[in-house]
């Protein structure tokens, strides 16, 4: 998924969109198994590395949604056809803070504490890892509010603080276990069966 | 046959492991100073545990590692994170314990667990030693006392001496500066005491304050450790018998409760945990922390 | 720690009294709702000639974190804002006072309730002593952090208090003429900020159902431009050898101009001020007893620590002589101030001259004209953890430093936080700068 956003920011569309017709085309249904379903939010303004993801992954978790900048944030809101381009582009960016806010930007139109709540439901995802990137101001500041949200509604989740460079793999992993150790134990087994079934 | 389970809990420094009997009463508890994360010293561990509880590996029921070795203990049926199972040891050491403190040899958590015992939430230290066992060895030796020595000594002490440096590198001068000025060691040891106290309320609020508290880990056994953290947290702080082997005996109940022939969720496999690089971004050093292997 | 037993720094005596009009002004805020006044919550730009002709009580929020931090207070406010779940890296202003403001969120609400992550019942009174506001209003230069910050102000108090953005334009000079004060952008900036503070003061009057006093308004601006103009006379006399007074005294009285109500007595204070100063100068008096080397200081300022800087810094005969932020931050330049005419844009003018807003071009030429001025032997550079702002530049101002011949030298600190300051690194590093320094006089 992130390959698949992240050559689309930066190769031709046409030539992407061909390519990722190919790719839907060869898709097939996955049954699905007892790994631990995650939301993954946050990174607003680039990739997390994709060692990272790997990490997560190895621990016995897949990711089912995200609202990454490199991930669904990207390609939540389409850019208005028709009228003028540079008009539409700037629509796009309004758009965008409404459907799927980002601290970044002062508005109030839409919580995004709303709308995590909302896609995790949607998603059936069991936990949500927050990716916050360090020294990330709007991040750190919207963060505790994104928190009590989920608190609130029970979801589990774990705050991972990430940097430019360098991936602490045995700690990051040593924390996504212990979530998921927590989301195993706080879920009745016959529940986690009926999953698998 | 009667069951026996094992819990080993493979340390920065030290190797727990605890067996249990069918009912969850200890048969054997033993303790292992290796002085860095090693193999053998962990199968040591294992051998004497199961010796004392006259036992031999074939009638282990069920087992689980854990602790930031766990992936190298051998001939284990899974693995938990050192934050459930001390969770889960403490909340049966201590029933109705809410909040667990665990300082270790190379990291401190504070771990929140609901009515339950199950963890709610949970906070480490970040990338350095700041407040943990390390952090106490370099006062030891800069005050040239032995580890055991420091309770005694942070007792007594009544200055409070400002310690800026929380960073196990830096610490270590200005300690020494300190003692160049003609501080007492006392008041030295209590004053970092109560600085790695302060640290630890820091993680506390990180979760959130909660009671009755637990303290867990090596560095439990320092009396002096406990009493400045109820101190800082004006409140009182349990610390069990053996407070190190609290991650084992959790460890251990929790393959006693199943999850040790569970369907192992992680995938893990049993590799060789590399020691991670570690930044410590409060200073500029890059630490690559544990002994040499 | 390593500063020495005998204080070798000879402190500015008129703060002593200057101390006193700050706790007043603190006492007074905190009672503002009992005496039935609006309360608003405001950060960065002095806006509060403003809001004292509205009639309103103003509580700057970094002035507020500022002050907990200088007194030893700040833990309780630090450790809700941890439990609330903000950061360690994020501004220690914003944290301090963002979990003051759960504290007094609490207290409002009938305290008891909800986590009580605090345990020192007297720390954690004064913090949440901060009075509930009733209107927001940002204005912050060069920070995008504050901007972000009163919003969550407004977020934690559940999207019911008003909010007023005012948008701050930064000065990035990338044409030609443009720069510290002059071209198209500068001017082009000073209208936009003006007009939009002219659309405050409506928001204001329905905030408080009362007209604004413009009468008021300009003798306040009046007040303000006086005071700045003796604290700036104050500060150009630490030319001189010895330094009659140094950065730690003119931090010592930086609340005054930056908050205080503008009145009589203010001016009356830096007119004590100016004439203290003037009167060491007379008497050859220094603030460091035996000055043998000056620097610069740039960064923000280690409120947590600043008695032991002070003392450090004059116990290795060093005169910290000026700053980026005492010198560069608050009303500094009085002249733009036209009590009579279009009194808003001075205003505006000035909130636009912060130490952050500038391109790093225009702040080296701002730190190396006053290094020149101070004649200074180098530059401290308070390396601040969590004030990107105020960091960022730095490295590059360092080099253009040593080019000029000026020794530098780099501290960890952070404004609010005291776990980032390591005493040891800049007290070993001090020393290395002033040996260094030693050096290259032998060798003239």
């Amino acid at each position: 998924m992130q390959a698949l956003v992240k050559s689309s920011m930066v190769m031709d569309k046409e030539e992407h969109s061909a390519l990722l017709r190919q790719v839907v085309d060869g898709l097939a249904e996955v049954p699905r198994d007892d790994r631990v379903r995650l939301h993954l939010s946050g990174h607003l303004c680039h990739a997390p590395r994709p060692e990272l993801l790997a990490a997560i992954e190895e621990c016995g978790a897949i990711v089912v949604d995200d609202d990454l900048f490199t991930g669904t944030r990207y390609i939540t809101t389409d850019v208005p056809e028709g009228g003028d381009p540079v008009e539409a582009l700037a629509q796009r960016y309004l758009d965008r803070d409404a459907t799927l806010p980002c601290p970044t930007r002062v508005k109030h139109e839409s919580d995004w504490e709303d709308e995590l709540v909302r896609v995790v439901e949607a998603s059936g995802a069991q936990g949500v890892i927050v990716l916050m990137v360090r020294f990330c101001e709007p991040h750190m500041l919207y963060y505790p509010e994104l928190r009590k949200r989920l608190n609130e509604q029970g979801i589990p989740h774990l705050l991972l603080e990430t940097e430019h460079e360098g991936l602490p793999v045995e700690t990051v992993q040593t924390r996504v276990e212990a979530l998921l150790e927590r989301i195993h134990r706080s879920t009745p087994p016959h529940r986690t069966l009926e999953v698998t079934r | 046959m009667t069951a026996h389970y094992l819990g080993v809990d493979l340390g920065s420094t030290t190797a727990k492991v605890v067996v249990l009997d069918e009912g969850g009463a200890i048969e054997a508890a033993e303790v292992v100073q290796m002085g860095a994360v090693s193999r053998k010293g962990c199968a040591q561990a294992m051998t004497t545990a199961l010796d004392t509880a006259g036992l031999h590996r074939g009638d282990v029921t069920a087992s689980i590692a854990t602790g930031y070795g766990r992936r190298l203990v051998e001939d284990i049926d899974r693995t938990f994170t050192e934050i459930t199972c001390h969770g889960r040891g403490a909340a049966a050491m201590c029933p109705g314990t809410r909040l667990v403190v665990d300082i270790g040899g190379q990291d401190s958590k504070a771990i929140a667990l609901d009515d339950e015992g199950i963890v709610d939430n949970f906070a480490m230290n970040d990338r350095c030693a700041s407040g943990t066992g390390r952090f106490f060895e370099v006062l030891a030796r800069a005050i040239e006392c032995e580890i055991d020595e420091l309770a005694g000594l942070a007792l007594q002490g009544d200055k409070d001496l400002e310690v800026s440096s929380m960073c196990a590198t830096f610490a270590e001068t200005e300690l020494i500066s300190m003692l160049a000025q003609g501080e007492r060691r006392e008041d030295i040891a209590a004053s970092v005491h109560r600085a790695v106290a302060t640290r630890t309320v820091g993680l506390i609020a990180q979760v959130g304050r909660r009671s009755p508290i637990v303290m867990t880990g090596g560095v439990a056994r320092n009396a002096a450790a406990a009493h400045f953290l109820a101190e800082g947290m004006q409140a009182e702080v349990t610390v069990p018998e053996s407070p190190q082997i609290i991650g084992a005996y959790g460890a251990a109940l929790l393959a006693r409760d199943g999850a040790g022939r569970a369907a192992v969720g992680a995938g893990e496999t049993t590799t060789d945990a590399r020691e991670p690089a570690r930044s410590c971004n409060t200073c500029d050093l890059t630490l690559t922390m544990g002994g040499p292997r | 720690m390593t500063a020495a037993a005998t204080d070798k720094l000879n402190r500015l005596a008129i703060n002593k009294a200057g101390g006193k009009m700050v706790a007043d002004y603190w006492e007074d805020v905190f009672l503002a709702r009992e005496r039935g006044q609006k309360v608003v919550w405001y950060n960065g730009s002095a806006l509060n000639p403003i809001f004292q002709a509205a009639g309103m009580a103003w509580c700057h929020g970094e002035a507020f974190s500022a002050r907990l931090a200088a007194q030893h207070l700040e833990g309780p406010a630090q450790l809700a804002g941890s439990e609330y779940g903000y950061v360690g890296e994020l501004c220690s202003y914003a944290r301090t006072h963002l979990g003051a403001a759960v504290l007094s969120q609490k207290r409002s609400a009938g305290s008891a309730n909800g986590p009580g992550m605090v345990g020192l019942p007297e720390q954690e009174e004064l913090a949440s002593r901060l009075p509930t506001p009733d209107v927001f209003v940002n204005a912050y230069a060069g920070c995008s952090t504050g901007q972000q910050w009163d919003d969550i102000s407004f977020r934690v108090f559940g999207k019911d208090v008003p909010i007023f953005n005012v948008s701050m334009p930064f000065f990035w000079s990338n044409h030609p003429g443009e720069g510290y004060m002059v071209g198209e952008e500068w001017e082009r900036s000073s209208h936009y900020v003006a007009d939009q503070l002219r659309e405050l003061v409506p928001f204001l009057e329905s905030i408080t159902g009362k007209p604004f006093d413009w009468d008021a308004y300009r003798q306040n601006m009046a007040y303000i431009k006086k005071a700045s103009e003796l604290r700036q006379e104050a500060m150009k006399l630490c030319r001189h050898l010895p330094a009659p007074a140094t950065f730690w005294d003119w931090i010592g009285n930086v609340a005054h101009i930056n908050f205080l109500p503008a009145n009589q007595d203010l001016v009356d204070f830096y007119t004590a001020v100016l004439a203290e100063v003037k009167q060491r100068v007379a008497d050859g008096v220094g603030s460091v007893t035996s000055e043998r080397y000056r620097v610069y200081f740039d960064g923000f300022m280690n409120w947590n620590h600043l008695g032991l800087l002070s003392r450090k810094f004059a116990a290795h005969d060093v005169a910290v002589v000026a700053g980026r932020y005492t010198h560069h931050a608050f009303w500094q330049e009085p002249q733009l101030i036209d009590p009579e005419g279009d009194v808003l844009l001075g205003q505006a003018q000035n909130n636009l001259l912060c130490p952050m807003n500038h391109s790093t071009k225009t702040i080296e030429e701002l730190v190396l004209r006053d290094c020149d001025f101070y004649n200074v032997d180098g530059i401290v550079f308070h390396s601040t953890r969590t004030c990107r702002a105020f960091t960022n530049p730095q490295r590059i101002v360092a080099k253009g430093a040593q080019e000029k011949g000026l020794a530098t030298l780099f501290f960890e600190g952070d404004i609010a936080d005291a776990s980032f300051y390591k005493d040891e690194v800049l007290e070993s590093r001090l020393e290395a700068m002033l040996e260094g320094i030693d050096v290259r006089r032998a060798r003239v």
